[in-house]
């Protein structure tokens, strides 16, 4: 007598034979408790599958939720002065700052631009921006993310805020908003135009959305330092 | 779809201000449940974390749909892992309704509770694999990653058959474990 039991995993495989498919389905038609296990095993299967997949993205959103969980907790007092600042320093953004490419490092074979703000004019270094930095050249995105957005929020047209607000979501593989912000400065006349349409066109691609990733990487001029990136790019598409 | 489908997309796309909406609107409410129900307020912030996180597992698939109230599944979340933490260090349990902070309509509330059962359905799952051998782990998870069952067995150094004879012995050990608990009876 064939112990359908067995077979189980053969069949939710796809590897039974066409005469032993048919055998064990027409025991499953007729045997509940042999549809109940089945169902057991194909539910674990299937969340089993869905759960190491998903844990891929779980680093980086533990990273984001410590992040906010830690500006949440700051003490209202503390936050109010602070953004009184960066307001004023965000107005003033192409003034008070000069943010160079200085350097790249690595991020899982995507190479970011390093972010330096300078601050002249005796301006408070312990600014959201100069903090935003230091987490994004620490590489923790979740909190530069979280910085710049309040930047950004204070100075919808500061362009610098809402790039670095970009590569920190490309930084935390947020593809998402990274082509909320990096698209909208692409689209502008700002000197991170050209930058930002080859981190968009990335974006992109990572959210398999091509026709947007090539129309992003055309936009890479010759003179940026990631237009034979962005050639290489669009000879994957 | 339910308009918090939006707080769900935040969790997926791991969108940092939309994360902070969260915390802006839930966080305190979780605390004020889990603080008066026996817990500190660390206590909160670690359930309402990984309640966080346990809810991004679940909705990864491209067509999750929520149909009830964010906050109300998040309550659901919250509630069930504090009562296993109670449960785990032998504190008092639960006495203060966890469910009565938020008014929703019943058919909401039952929505939200089916959301729960199954988050906690996967969530026990997993926490079964972690109970296997570390061999059978190892073949179940490296089965599952969607790589050629060939490449697998190549990887693991065995042989195809021999794989597909251990894939299937440890899944029935996977669900023996299972038919223990009293969420698979």
């Amino acid at each position: 007598m064939e112990n359908y039991f067995d077979q189980i995993q053969d069949y939710l495989d796809g590897q039974l034979s066409a005469d032993g498919q048919a055998a064990f389905e027409q025991e499953l038609r007729e045997n509940a408790e042999l549809q109940k296990q089945t169902a057991i095993r194909r539910e674990m299967q299937d969340v089993i599958a869905k759960r190491l997949k998903a844990e891929q993205g779980v680093p980086a959103l533990r990273s984001t939720l410590k992040a906010v969980a830690a500006a949440q907790n700051k003490p209202a007092a503390k936050v109010i002065p602070f953004r009184r600042i960066v307001i004023g320093l965000a107005a003033a953004a192409a003034l008070i700052f000069a943010v160079v490419m200085s350097g790249v490092f690595s991020n899982n074979g995507m190479e970011l631009p390093a972010m330096e703000a300078t601050i002249s004019r005796g301006v408070n270094s312990d600014s959201l921006f100069n903090a935003a930095s230091k987490a994004y050249n620490d590489k923790d995105y979740a909190a530069s993310a979280l910085l710049l957005e309040q930047v950004v929020t204070a100075d919808t047209q500061s362009a610098v805020a809402r790039y670095y607000l970009g590569l920190s979501y490309v930084g935390n593989k947020a593809w998402g908003p990274a082509v909320t912000h990096l698209a909208r400065i692409s689209s502008g006349t700002s000197v991170y135009a050209g930058d930002a349409a080859y981190f968009a066109a990335l974006s992109y691609e990572n959210l398999n959305e091509k026709t947007a990733a090539r129309e992003q990487a055309l936009k890479v001029p010759q003179a940026s330092p990631y237009y034979k990136k962005a050639q290489k790019l669009l000879g994957r598409l | 779809m339910h308009q918090d489908q939006r707080y769900i997309t935040f969790l997926q796309q791991n969108d940092a201000r939309g994360i902070g909406e969260i915390y802006r609107l839930y966080a305190d409410k979780i605390k004020r449940l889990i603080v008066t129900n026996s817990g500190s307020e660390e206590d909160a912030a670690d359930i309402f974390q990984e309640s966080l996180v346990d809810i991004y597992r679940m909705s990864t698939e491209s067509d999750f749909v929520l149909t009830c109230p964010f906050e109300a599944f998040l309550v659901l979340v919250c509630k069930r892992k504090w009562l296993n933490v109670l449960k785990k260090n032998g504190r008092s349990p639960v006495t203060k309704s966890f469910d009565d902070v938020s008014s929703f309509k019943q058919e909401e509330w039952d929505s939200a509770g089916e959301y729960a059962r199954r988050e906690e359905r996967e969530t026990t799952i997993m926490e079964l694999l972690e109970q296997l051998g570390d061999k059978c782990r190892e073949i179940i998870k490296a089965c599952m990653s969607g790589d050629h069952q060939e490449k697998v067995a190549e990887s693991l150094g065995l042989t195809y058959a021999y794989l597909r004879k251990k894939k299937s012995e440890c899944m029935a050990g996977l669900a023996a474990l299972a038919r223990q608990h009293p969420l698979f009876k």
